[in-house]
């Protein structure tokens, strides 16, 4: 293959995900085929098939193996959307002038080590902040939508004043300054990191960079200098984002190389290649990649530290008696099972259509924390959607057809008489029975001509929708009491009809 | 003028008047037909017809369309879409009917018909669902969303007590005409939604009206703007409602009723359903505040059976 072309399709492809992921955060993406495009992303794969044996996370996860093993790390530079946005980042630098910096191993080993003990432990909080994937779609809801928000809005109403209504309103995000901290730190790091050193992130901090890494380094195709040809001059050097062309020792640090293909490119003397490898044996130990032994304890020790704290939180589990955590979204089966399944990618809330799913803080306690969560102060889950359960990557939030999801309960409903507008100033009101999907809510004769909830909880399936809109200030009249774990609630039987039957061949006035 | 052409004026207009005196008791002999020109009915009830069929006579019926819209205006066509059902669920208003109804409105020379409602779940769903959204747009009306506050202003309700100041969507500000289209359900604590109750869904903050006097509040809107003609749909009534939860629910009444007295129309809406009009609340708050007349004995009712 011509080395434009190699380019050509390295730059297509990685557009191509990130337009696409995009789209599918912010409903831009046909319906039929929204799950799709974040179902190419390794963590998520991973994930979904080693708590679900899901046989497509398999066979798509074989295929990413396969291609790292004779392409090395092209996952970093064809698939992966933090990727994209990093490289957007270092466009904006005309002219590249980076230089080979020795790769930080023993951080992102330990980095590695430390996700993965986490995951072990059933949390997968630094996933949802390391897994680019997953910190893509944070960065999605909280910087890409609220620009793209912006601009529609504002457009919209242009256009709506001049009497044309083509455009939808997106709704902005509701961002929690305690939410956002951790998250801005990481975003202040990749800006600075790209615009600075390009790629570093990847090559430091993301822990799917360096598991890539590992095997990107004996891979089958890699950039090799030929070093009789090379003149040392270094432009390849100043182009390479990942810093990982040593030009002065001609020699190329491959478990860095994202595959890029710049370099490639930018050659004078056609030395640089990607191309198989003949020597595989002979590959010469690098110099300065031995990890020292000071550098391996303060690695193990924090492992070992890590460990225990995890185990310790894992053991002080969030929903005692006394305080509900709100409910976890319909699919998710249990609380624990929610925890240790979600990478907060915040694709269900950018996607759920009445804005119950929000980010939350500390609600599910620490090794929960960020998970999305179902705020009915904020909305309610509409009863005929299945968005959220559709698109989940990680398989946290299980798909379920329509008929099995009605069936879910989440929590159930309780009715606080004291609070009820209708005992409180005796007047009319029914809102929750009137936006019950399931009639666990209903209107039973009061006094006089008023009528007053009353609730069935088996039949209720806890959307939420009663405690949405239950009109009763401060307390709310009406509220879900959560299920840690879900339960399945009963069909509803049918209610009588009450009315009397008018015959119509007459106008009965 | 001399004096001979004034007498020569004077007499022929006392010829004129003369001849129009003899004239005049003829057309008593047909006194009904006279009425009906001088005097259209105040409420007009079809039975018996497709929800179509019934709309094209109960408007002839009251004048014509040329009666509510003349030639260039803006028209606001506000039909029930709140719930997440299909046209066969009757828990919104036909959209066969909402499609008629805009067709008569551009026939009749509008220059724009707006279609929306503050629906209760999802708007995007409701208005596909419903088939609303396709019937608009099939007769070339406008389909705005509503369920943003943005799209909302806020008005201030002369005479109102509890509901003095409320967000109203800008399309009925801005509109030059304003057609209500309610469908009759039963409504699990007002009773009834029909005329009066349907213009819930043209403000913002439902949840005012359900804290303060679900009952008042629903009767002082039209305070602010009544709409310039209603449209009761009765042609599948939902006995259970709001919601549409069983099909068993539905009966079919075959009936549409058409008026500009919302009142009067909830009066003989809930005979239908058969409620009693004196279990509505507001139905009796509203005739109080002087928003139309409940007996239907002083109103001329015209019923048309297909």
């Amino acid at each position: 293959m011509k080395k434009g072309k190699l380019q050509f399709l390295r730059l297509s492809s990685e557009i191509f995900f990130f337009l696409f992921i995009v789209a599918s955060f912010l409903h831009f993406f046909p319906q039929r085929f929204k799950a799709i495009p974040v179902r190419t992303q390794i963590i998520p794969l991973a994930i979904s098939f080693l708590h679900e044996e899901f046989l497509p996370s398999l066979l798509l996860l074989v295929l990413f193996f396969v291609i790292t093993i004779i392409f090395g790390r092209i996952y970093c530079s064809f698939f992966c959307p933090l990727g994209g946005f990093q490289d957007i980042l270092i466009r904006i630098k005309k002219k590249p002038n980076f230089k080979y910096n020795k790769p930080l191993t023993t951080v992102r080993l330990t980095i590695l080590l430390l996700s993965i003990v986490s995951a072990i432990s059933g949390s997968l909080y630094l996933f949802s902040f390391l897994d680019p994937y997953s910190f893509f779609g944070k960065t999605t809801n909280y910087l890409l939508k609220p620009l793209i928000a912006l601009i529609n809005n504002g457009s919209e109403l242009i256009l709506r004043k001049a009497n044309i209504y083509w455009l939808r309103i997106i709704d902005l995000p509701t961002i929690n300054p305690l939410s956002i901290i951790p998250f801005i730190l990481i975003l202040g790091a990749i800006i600075y990191f790209s615009v600075k050193r390009g790629r570093l992130y990847c090559n430091s901090i993301c822990p799917l960079g360096t598991f890539l890494g590992i095997f990107s380094v004996r891979s089958l195709y890699r950039i090799e200098i030929d070093k009789a040809s090379c003149i040392s001059c270094g432009i390849c050097e100043s182009v390479c984002k990942a810093e990982c062309i040593n030009s002065k020792d001609k020699i190329v640090d491959n478990s860095s190389c994202i595959r890029c293909f710049n370099c490639l490119e930018v050659c004078p003397k056609d030395s640089i290649k990607y191309k198989r490898s003949e020597k595989i044996k002979s590959i010469e130990p690098q110099k300065g990649k031995k990890i020292s032994r000071r550098e391996f304890i303060y690695s193990f020790f924090s492992v070992l530290t890590f460990s225990g704290i995890n185990l310790t939180l894992r053991n002080k589990k969030p929903g005692d008696k006394t305080h509900f955590p709100p409910p976890t979204p319909p699919g998710s089966i249990s609380l624990e099972r929610y925890i240790s399944k979600c990478t907060s990618c915040y694709l269900c809330i950018n996607r759920c259509p009445t804005n119950v799913l929000q980010p939350s803080l500390f609600q599910y306690g620490l090794l929960g924390a960020f998970l999305p969560q179902m705020d009915f102060n904020s909305g309610y889950c509409a009863y005929e959607c299945t968005e959220c359960l559709e698109v989940c990557p990680t398989d946290a939030i299980m798909p379920h057809t329509k008929e099995e999801k009605k069936k879910i309960q989440v929590g159930r409903v309780k009715f606080i008489k004291d609070f009820c507008v209708v005992y409180k100033n005796n007047t009319s009101c029914g809102a929750c029975a009137e936006i019950c999907p399931t009639g666990a809510v209903s209107m039973i004769p009061y006094k006089g001509l008023l009528f007053i909830p009353s609730t069935e909880t088996s039949i209720c399936v806890g959307c939420g929708a009663c405690q949405n809109v239950c009109p009763a200030r401060p307390e709310k009249a009406i509220i879900v009491e959560t299920n840690i774990v879900h339960k399945e609630a009963r069909k509803a039987e049918r209610s009588k009809t009450s009315k009397k039957e008018v015959k119509t061949e007459e106008f009965p006035f | 003028m001399d004096r001979r052409d004034f007498f020569k004026k004077m007499f022929s207009l006392a010829a004129l008047a003369g001849i129009s005196s003899i004239a005049k008791p003829i057309p008593l002999l047909a006194e009904e037909d006279n009425s009906k020109i001088k005097k259209p009915p105040d409420l007009v009830a079809v039975r018996n017809g497709t929800p179509e069929g019934m709309f094209d006579e109960g408007i002839k019926a009251l004048g014509g369309m040329k009666k509510f819209i003349r030639k260039g205006q803006t028209v606001v066509v506000k039909p029930n879409i709140a719930w997440t059902a299909n046209p066969e669920g009757a828990a919104n208003t036909n959209p066969a009917l909402v499609k008629r109804i805009i067709e008569h409105c551009f026939d009749t020379g509008a220059s724009r018909v707006y279609v929306f409602d503050h629906t209760c779940d999802d708007c995007f769903t409701t208005y596909r669902v419903s088939g609303i959204e396709k019937a608009a747009k099939e007769a070339k009306a406008t389909v705005v969303q509503a369920n943003k506050e943005s799209y909302y202003q806020e008005v201030r309700v002369p005479g109102a007590h509890l509901l003095k100041n409320v967000k109203v969507h800008e399309l009925i500000l801005e509109s030059d005409v304003f057609i209500n289209v309610p469908i009759l359900k039963d409504h699990g604590s007002t009773r009834m939604t029909c005329a009066l109750k349907n213009l819930m869904g043209v403000v913002w903050d439902r949840s005012y009206y359900h804290r303060t006097d679900l009952d008042r509040c629903i009767a002082e809107f039209p305070l602010y703007r009544k709409p310039d003609l209603t449209i009761v749909d009765a042609y599948n009534i939902l006995t259970n409602g709001p919601q549409s939860r069983s099909l068993e629910d539905v009966v079919k009444k075959g009936i549409q009723l058409l008026s500009k007295d919302m009142v009067a129309l909830d009066v003989a809406a809930s005979k239908i359903l058969g409620e009693e009009p004196g279990n509505i609340k507001y139905i009796s708050y509203a005739a109080e505040l002087g928003l139309g007349i409940a007996n239907l004995d002083e109103l001329n009712v015209e019923r048309i059976a297909l």
